[in-house]
């Protein structure tokens, strides 16, 4: 047991790096306020999800007190939590599948299989507690709040809540472990990567539909209640599908009683044999994914004279730089899902979003294209939506950070950084045309924009993308985050790239807010859109040039 | 030539004295060899001589040509195998080596002869096509060992070169050495493996807890310890005394 116990707390700690912070705390306060500052921007990032469920918990609640329902809130709360849990589950049960640190050092201890395969476990409970602890908290409060609940209630939802995502673990590896087995997907690491990157548009379409039926709340309460909590309705039909929410449930609204003791019990008694038996029956499986996982995949193409001839030629040395940034992240599956794919990623769940309301959104569009001001508000929308998509493939904000430990080897050679950084930046904006392409001809099929719209689009959001590439590279070159041992590290937990995605959304934001309030309705915004940032573009690269030759030096690992 | 003048270099904000205002000058057509215990200062002596640390005293001369102040330039004669062979894992063999040849300038016809030829003596002709990330620890040295001789460098610099290399490759990589050398080039390379040292090397340097305690050839240490013991011997006696 002690060895299990050890394990899992190598394992957590090499993966979230507590105690990594815990020292910083102590002894490197700079860097632990760094690390809460990105955990605090994280979970910013949850603020409207809060807010959305938060609303609609409180309108459910109102609607359902009158009949003595308002008990309902939580067991939506309990199917939607679970729900989560299991989707996003899955997917973090493939993605800490294999991990890293988890080499020939790790197999060759003396551990059981369970050992590993609990650690395992913890890893993907320990973020999936966290999801619950967020949905759960906006229906516990509210019913809490309202229902004027002791704090009995609150310590009997934390365990019911910190409970939920064992049971959708269990079923996601109970799923996943024998697919790696059986599917012979151990040795594909990254098509793997790639599955849980389509599984990822997936649970983003199932939100947006779930976000839409919740915004159509407000048109027709009446009606998506009664959908909601009639026999056999969508509350009753899943907890027939899945009774331990109902248990959970009533643990939380029976509070007081004995009953909310024993079904507390219960929920807890269910979770753990479901672990149990899951450790029993899938960790020897589990195992030999494991070491098959370390074997290496070799290519069979070998390389005859002609064709080594025929590669080995002298090329442009920016086409070089170039080159070698769009094969590191596009054969990279951490980096290319996070990165590039976004820029196909999000139009999908724009699309779905638009598919699901299709026929509110048909007659709207029919409506918004008669307006004499359409076409220049749509230029304004394609050029925001293509700011944010180029910003959100992270390729610039996290563009120094991706090299790692390879920074050194990098330093070593007679790199120019200014043509290093020149290529990082033409990187981003190879990315920024392409996310400039979908949206046109997103606009042509759609709206049939014109050609001068088409240009005025194309070049301000590409200009605008470059002051913030410049922008994302400058704090990139002041904070890179070289030190890591898992390329997740780069780009998901890297602070440069968090805050290059939300300050990207509050610059569109507030840009387009400040139009609208503004009523800003001139050619000259246009022009003013080009040519202001071409200025500060131009000032700031010459800026950055003059800073890399000197910071390049400068950064030791 | 790498001349290396009154070198400091601290970690952790000046707490702990990783190189303590070194002295050394490694001559055209030597091979240079540098000991020293796990911590001594070996390898951040290493990357300042190849710009990938600064130094925070003192200066560092390749071929006359200042690391710090010409940084491109000092470069530009430097071949360097570093201790970690963990480079771009996603590029093939030979598009990390085609990366290398941009960077370092080199023509078409040069660097299709080089790789033929290195490829072929250590035999990773057949990987080239293939990720580095499947390769072995040997074969990634082998590949970073051949990318540091693709421009025919009047300098190289290798870091514990042949750890983890197969005894032909290592036998081939020594021989390469000498005759590099004897080419008029500078080879100065670091290890633990005293017969190598013993054998390879026209003079050592021996470093320890960031300052060189001896520069010269095996016989000088031996008239200095006035011992005529194997370089090991003298090695562990000089490191446990001093």
């Amino acid at each position: 047991m002690n060895k299990a116990f050890s394990t899992i707390k190598f394992y957590v700690n090499s993966v979230f790096g507590f105690s990594g912070l815990f020292r910083d705390l102590k002894y490197d306060k700079k860097k632990a306020v760094k690390t809460l500052g990105l955990i605090i921007l994280i979970l910013f990032s949850f603020s409207g999800l809060i807010t959305m469920f938060t609303a609609f918990n409180i309108k459910m609640y109102d609607l359902l007190k009158p009949i003595n329902q308002q008990g309902l809130v939580v067991l939506n709360t309990v199917i939607i939590s679970t729900a989560f849990t299991f989707f996003l589950g899955i997917l973090t049960v493939i993605a800490t599948y294999f991990l890293n640190q988890e080499g020939d050092i790790i197999l060759s201890l003396p551990l059981k299989p369970w050992n590993l395969f609990i650690a395992k476990f913890a890893i993907s409970y320990l973020s999936e507690a966290l999801f619950a602890f967020v949905i759960m908290a906006t229906g516990i409060i509210v019913y809490g709040v309202k229902n004027g609940e002791g704090v009995l209630y609150y310590i009997n939802s934390l365990l019911i809540t910190l409970t939920i995502p064992i049971i959708p673990l269990v079923i996601g590896y109970f799923l996943i472990t024998p697919t790696m087995k059986f599917g012979k997907l151990l040795k594909k690491k990254d098509f793997i990567m790639y599955i849980s990157g389509f599984l990822a548009i997936g649970i983003g379409v199932i939100f947006q539909y779930l976000t839409n039926q919740m915004a159509n709340f407000d048109k027709n309460p009446e009606f998506i209640m009664q959908k909601l909590t009639a026999p056999n309705g969508l509350i009753d039909s899943t907890s027939k599908l899945y009774y331990p929410a109902v248990i959970a449930a009533k643990a939380i609204i029976n509070n007081g009683k004995l009953e909310s003791f024993i079904y507390l019990i219960i929920f807890i008694a269910i979770a753990l044999c479901a672990l149990i038996l899951l450790l029993f029956t899938m960790s020897n499986i589990y195992y030999d994914t494991l070491i098959g996982s370390t074997e290496v995949q070799k290519s069979t193409k070998r390389m005859d004279e002609k064709q080594l001839k025929k590669t080995t030629k002298k090329r442009n040395l920016l086409i070089t730089l170039v080159d070698r940034e769009l094969k590191l992240m596009n054969r990279e599956p951490v980096y290319f899902i996070n990165g590039p794919m976004v820029i196909f990623l999000l139009p999908i769940i724009m699309g779905a979003s638009i598919y699901f309301q299709k026929n509110t959104f048909l007659f709207d569009i029919k409506k918004v294209m008669n307006h004499p001001d359409f076409s220049y508000y749509l230029n304004l929308i394609s050029i925001g939506v293509i700011i944010f998509l180029g910003a959100s493939t992270s390729i610039a904000a996290t563009c120094i950070s991706r090299e790692g430990r390879a920074f050194e080897i990098i330093k070593s050679l007679p790199i120019n950084p200014k043509l290093y950084i020149t290529a990082k930046i033409i990187h981003g904006l190879v990315f920024g045309i392409l996310a400039a392409a979908i949206i046109l001809i997103m606009d042509l099929a759609l709206f049939k924009i014109g050609i001068i719209s088409l240009l005025i689009i194309l070049i301000t959001s590409i200009i605008l993308l470059t002051m913030i590439f410049i922008i994302e590279i400058f704090a990139e070159l002041k904070w890179p985050k070289l030190n890591w041992d898992n390329p997740q590290k780069a780009i998901k937990q890297n602070i440069n790239g968090v805050v290059g995605i939300l300050g990207t959304m509050g610059f569109v934001a507030i840009f387009g807010a400040i139009i609208v309030r503004l009523n800003l309705k001139s050619n000259w915004l246009y022009i003013a859109l080009i040519l202001i940032p071409l200025i500060i573009s131009s000032i700031l690269y010459q800026k950055l040039l003059s800073y890399v030759d000197k910071r390049f030096y400068e950064i030791e690992i | 030539m790498i001349t290396i003048n009154n070198v400091s270099k601290t970690y952790s904000r000046g707490k702990v004295k990783a190189v303590n205002s070194i002295n050394l000058e490694v001559k055209k057509g030597e091979i240079f060899g540098f000991l020293g215990p796990n911590g001594a200062g070996k390898t951040t002596t290493i990357k300042m001589i190849t710009g990938i640390l600064k130094p925070d005293e003192g200066q560092i001369f390749v071929n006359g040509i200042n690391v710090v102040e010409e940084p491109i330039k000092a470069k530009q004669q430097i071949g360097f195998v570093p201790d970690n062979p963990e480079i771009f894992n996603r590029l093939t063999g030979i598009e990390y080596l085609n990366f290398i040849a941009d960077i370092y300038e080199v023509d078409g016809n040069q660097r299709y002869e080089k790789i033929n030829e290195l490829a072929e003596i250590f035999e990773v002709k057949d990987a080239l096509n293939s990720s580095i990330g499947s390769y072995s620890h040997g074969m990634k040295q082998k590949l970073i060992i051949i990318g540091a001789l693709i421009h025919n460098p009047p300098v190289l610099i290798l870091d514990e070169p042949l750890v983890g290399l197969d005894p032909k490759a290592a036998f081939v990589l020594k021989e390469m050495m000498r005759k590099h050398a004897d080419n008029g080039n500078t080879i100065f390379f670091s290890t633990h493996i005293m017969e190598v040292a013993e054998r390879l090397c026209d003079r050592i340097g021996i470093i320890k807890k960031g300052e060189i305690i001896f520069t010269g050839t095996l016989d000088e240490l031996r008239q200095i310890r006035k011992e005529n013991d194997s370089l090991e011997n003298l090695f562990l006696e000089l490191v446990d005394n001093e």
